[in-house]
């Protein structure tokens, strides 16, 4: 028989007698599991979800006083963040577990469902997608496959954003903020009652840019953006919801690293309609088309102007039904995407490209015993760049008590080729890129373990995640001919694999006062190295080591305060499309923020960021972050 | 204790039998949607007014074929398909919205509004504006109800839906400081430990009661809490059930008829009530 020191006894009486633990027992009754939607496309539990998923609510939004959406995923564990500019304007790189470029074909994004994942080029123009930071109620992100549920291209991961609702009262709120970088205002309304709702909203924001390296000259780095957005919701009974969603963004911007005075325009415009019903046999269905459209012109890419029209349309109806007493869930749907591209720069001679996708998914799980669960999804897609190709993804969840998951899971996830790697013929200086319409797709392998749960009434949340990856056939450029001009093309016979770690913390003190801190381990293997012409060294690519902290408080007297330190190990920064690497050495990153709040509603703030150096360089694009510091007011108005 | 009672529970039933349909006295199955210890509170309770131990069977497992009368303890027990002309009384299922036809009585969390109402009032006589935080959509009937109740005695209710719950901090630094009482409906998407934390240190900060809806809160720091206990909504469930056995038309939602007001004296005085609660039933130190 075990003996303890009486001491131990003692101590474990004591834990178990504690009011964290007397209380659990009112909370088990009504605890609700806070819900995730992303990873299997019905709400559920995140520490049950079949795949890493990581939230960022808008309540921390506000704390840490995010300003773009690259902030916002900044500081999440196995996430990528970088302030770059493409070519062509972008001005963001984000992607997860390492396969950094500047268009990471391999991300699914999007917005309120609506996939905002440029087919053309394969990536996302990050600052120009119409969506406002004051909108956002939610970013859920899906580290690794799931490819399954939301199509090809949902590989190393899946960033939901999700938008809020129009409320059920008339509501408004203003705020401005300005500083040495940047000057910005919002707007939004909301009016509405239980059976009708609409909110409307608006961001203004105009900043110089980025200066050169080292801080001695204007990078032509400049950006002017209005984003308008429009939300109508209509319940006509408690069961059935109905949603237009629509919205633009228009912006003129500087591209750095070219011709001093090189402009570029984006313009971003969508609308949706949405229909949801709830049906008396525990289960919902869902309808949802869309169209968008993005035009981009660029006075001198180099040396000739560049424009191109994209479009999409989508159509996906979903179904899903809770079945076996609540044990089962069953996901299946449909949707069809037509997309394409008009540019007489970079599809020389054939223009006009288009893509058409249909496809059908399904996804099961089965609560086998009170402590496993089964999960499983299926897609089949069809294409004109990729033909028929299958996804699919499993995972087996033990829970040996509540609030606890153990995680092992496989998944299989193809990656279609960009249209300009498949069909593009563009002249660009002495350059001639030239598309290889043999291009297959990329296929990805992933095999994880993760740990998750949340411990001390829920006030602590904890993850683990360990994966391997491997993506076979990627996509790499080569020179076809010495030319002039030279011929760069595309090819996929490469073999790349990732292995890492993720861990992430929170504590949540009280309201208003957390903790977090996660560490991001991550190991690139990729057999072509440094022979893309493209410069991309994937193996370097990314920090092997990254820690992030941070943490914030509501203190007396309405006074609150937000601190972020993020720590990344040197790397070697690719541009993929300008053909450019850069070192990166190590470094620290501090953010600060600090605001009151006199009366409800109401807002005072000051913050800076990146406060440790004058500047900081982090990607390939020829421009250094500075230093900044900024301070705004905000006021909120009705409930 | 209790615990130990379960297995007493279900050998007692299991030697009472359950009596056939269209015989004299038809015994219910009770149907739990686990072993937690308030489901067997309610069990225990529906048993004390039913008279004498019943069947009792797991949510998911397949009832005597002959039942036809049932207790569903629980969500998970409530939400399951019935027998066709099966009689049902469903407890402790605040998130299961809809009944399917007449079939199911459901016994709301919520006690009688007017009483409910009433009992604040008592408890805080200065009460002008009460404002009710909900989320699901099976509790606008109960926050509909309790508004209605609030005018007819005069006090202004204001319910606002908080969907999804996350938004609660939102929503409260957002309403102006003038309520006089916050309120948080028993509703399973909304009282959670985090949100509970936020709405009392939220009230505290203010100087605002906050009531909560069940009365282990009161122990984690709630102004006081008005409730029915679950041995209360176990015996409503019974005397419904036995209503509809004998033939009477039952609502589609009964409510315990006692209601229990129960104080955190340290909380009340920090908001300033007190130092004597004399409407109370108990007071916690």
């Amino acid at each position: 028989m075990l003996r303890f020191p009486f001491w131990v006894g003692l101590l474990l009486s004591a834990l178990s007698a504690s009011p964290a633990r007397a209380a659990e027992d009112v909370f088990e009754f009504f605890r609700e599991e806070a819900k995730v939607y992303t990873a299997s496309r019905r709400p559920e539990s995140a520490w049950r979800a079949p795949v890493a998923v990581d939230v960022v609510t808008a309540e921390e939004i506000r704390a840490y006083g995010y300003s773009s959406l690259a902030d916002v995923l900044r500081f999440r564990a196995g996430l990528d963040v970088y302030d770059a500019r493409s070519a062509d304007g972008s001005r963001a790189i984000v992607s997860a577990r390492g396969f950094t470029r500047d268009f990471v074909a391999e991300m699914q994004v999007l917005v309120d469902g609506r996939s905002v994942y440029s087919p053309f080029l394969g990536g996302v123009y990050w600052a120009s997608l119409p969506v406002q930071i004051q909108d956002i109620e939610r970013v859920e992100i899906v580290r690794g496959p799931n490819a399954a549920l939301y199509g090809s291209n949902a590989a190393l991961g899946v960033i939901n954003i999700i938008t809020r609702k129009p409320g059920q009262a008339a509501a408004g709120a203003v705020s401005a903020r300005g500083g040495n970088r940047s000057v910005s205002t919002a707007e939004a309304a909301e009016a509405g009652g239980r059976a009708l709702g609409l909110r409307v909203s608006h961001a203004f924001e105009t900043a110089p840019g980025n200066p050169v390296p080292d801080g001695t000259a204007d990078a032509n780095d400049f950006l002017h953006s209005n984003k308008l957005n429009l939300r109508v919701r209509s319940n006509p009974d408690g069961a059935t919801e109905l949603e237009f969603l629509g919205g633009g963004s228009w912006q003129t911007l500087g591209v750095p690293g070219y011709a001093l005075d090189t402009r570029a325009s984006h313009t971003h415009d969508f609308q949706q309609l949405r229909a949801a019903r709830e049906l008396d046999s525990a289960g919902s269905v869902e309808a949802v088309i869309s169209r968008s459209e993005f035009r981009l012109g660029e006075d001198r890419f180099l040396s000739r102007p560049v424009d191109l029209r994209a479009y999409q349309y989508d159509a996906e109806a979903l179904h899903r039904l809770e079945w076996a007493d609540g044990r089962a869930n069953s996901v299946a749907g449909a949707s069809w995407r037509l997309s394409g591209v008009y540019s007489d720069q970079l599809f020389t001679g054939r223009p006009a490209q288009q893509n058409r996708v249909v496809r059908g998914f399904t996804h099961q799980s089965l609560e086998v015993t009170d402590r496993l669960t089964a999960a499983a999804g299926f897609s089949l897609e069809d294409s004109r760049v990729g033909d028929l190709q299958p996804a699919w993804q499993a995972a087996a969840l033990f829970s040996p008590r509540e609030d606890r998951t153990f995680r092992l899971s496989y998944a299989r996830a193809p990656t279609m080729p960009p249209l300009f790697n498949k069909y593009g013929d563009f002249l660009l200086g002495a350059t001639r890129f030239v598309g290889n319409e043999d291009l297959p797709p990329q296929q990805l392998s992933s095999w994880e373990a993760g740990w998750t749960c949340r411990a001390l009434d829920g006030a602590l949340k904890s993850d683990v995640t360990l994966y391997y990856m491997e993506i076979k056939d990627r996509i790499f450029s080569y020179i076809q001919s010495a030319g002039p001009p030279r011929v760069t093309a595309y090819d996929n016979r490469n073999r790349a694999a990732a292995r890492g770690v993720e861990l992430s913390e929170e504590y949540a003190f009280s309201s208003g006062r957390a903790v977090f801190a996660n560490y991001t381990f991550e190991k690139i293997q990729d057999d072509k190295g440094p022979t893309d012409t493209f410069a991309t060294d994937l193996r370097r690519g990314t920090p092997t080591h990254k820690l992030n902290v941070g943490g914030r408080a509501l203190l007396a007297r309405g006074v609150a305060g937000a601190v972020l330190l993020g720590y990344k190990d040197a790397y070697d920064a690719n541009s993929s499309n300008r053909g450019t690497r850069r070192p990166i050495p190590r470094s620290f990153r501090l953010d600060a923020r600090a605001s009151w709040t006199p009366r409800p509603g109401w807002e005072l703030f000051v913050a800076g960021m990146d406060l440790l150096q004058p500047y900081r360089v982090e990607s390939a694009d020829g421009t250094a972050s500075p230093r900044r510091f900024e301070g705004g007011v905000s006021a909120r108005f009705g409930p | 204790m209790r615990r130990s009672l379960f297995p007493l529970a279900l050998l007692l039933a299991a030697a009472a039998g359950a009596a056939r349909p269209g015989g004299g006295s038809p015994a219910p199955v009770a149907l739990l949607s686990s072993e937690s210890a308030h489901y067997r509170q309610a069990l225990e309770g529906f048993m004390e007014a039913w008279g004498s131990t019943v069947t009792v069977v797991a949510a998911d497992a397949r009832p005597p074929v002959e039942a036809w009368a049932f207790l569903a303890v629980g969500g998970k027990a409530a939400a399951r398909r019935w027998p066709r002309d099966s009689v049902v009384v469903a407890c402790l299922a605040p998130s299961v919205e809809s009944v399917e036809g007449d079939a199911v009585t459901r016994v709301s969390l919520l006690p009688d509004p007017a009483v409910l109402v009433s009992r604040m009032r008592a408890l805080l006589p200065r009460l002008r504006v009460l404002r009710v935080f909900w989320s699901s959509e099976s509790s606008r009937e109960d926050a509909e109800a309790l508004e209605a109740a609030g005018q007819r005695q005069g006090v202004v209710v204001l319910s606002e839906r908080v969907d999804p719950p996350s938004r609660l901090p939102e929503r409260l630094r957002a309403i102006d400081g003038k309520d006089d009482a916050l309120w948080l409906m028993p509703d399973p998407a909304l009282v959670t430990a985090e949100n509970f934390a936020i709405v009392r240190e939220y009230a505290a900060a203010r100087g605002i009661p906050f009531l909560g809806p069940t009365e282990g809160l009161a122990e984690r720091g709630a102004t006081a809490t008005i409730s029915a206990t679950f041995r209360d909504m176990g015996r409503a469930a019974a005397l419904s059930l036995r209503a509809r056995l004998d033939g009477g038309a039952e609502p589609e939602i009964v409510r315990a008829a006692r209601v229990t007001v129960t104080v955190n004296a340290a909380a009340a005085r920090a908001v300033g009530l007190g130092p004597a609660f004399p409407s109370a039933d108990k007071v916690l130190p």
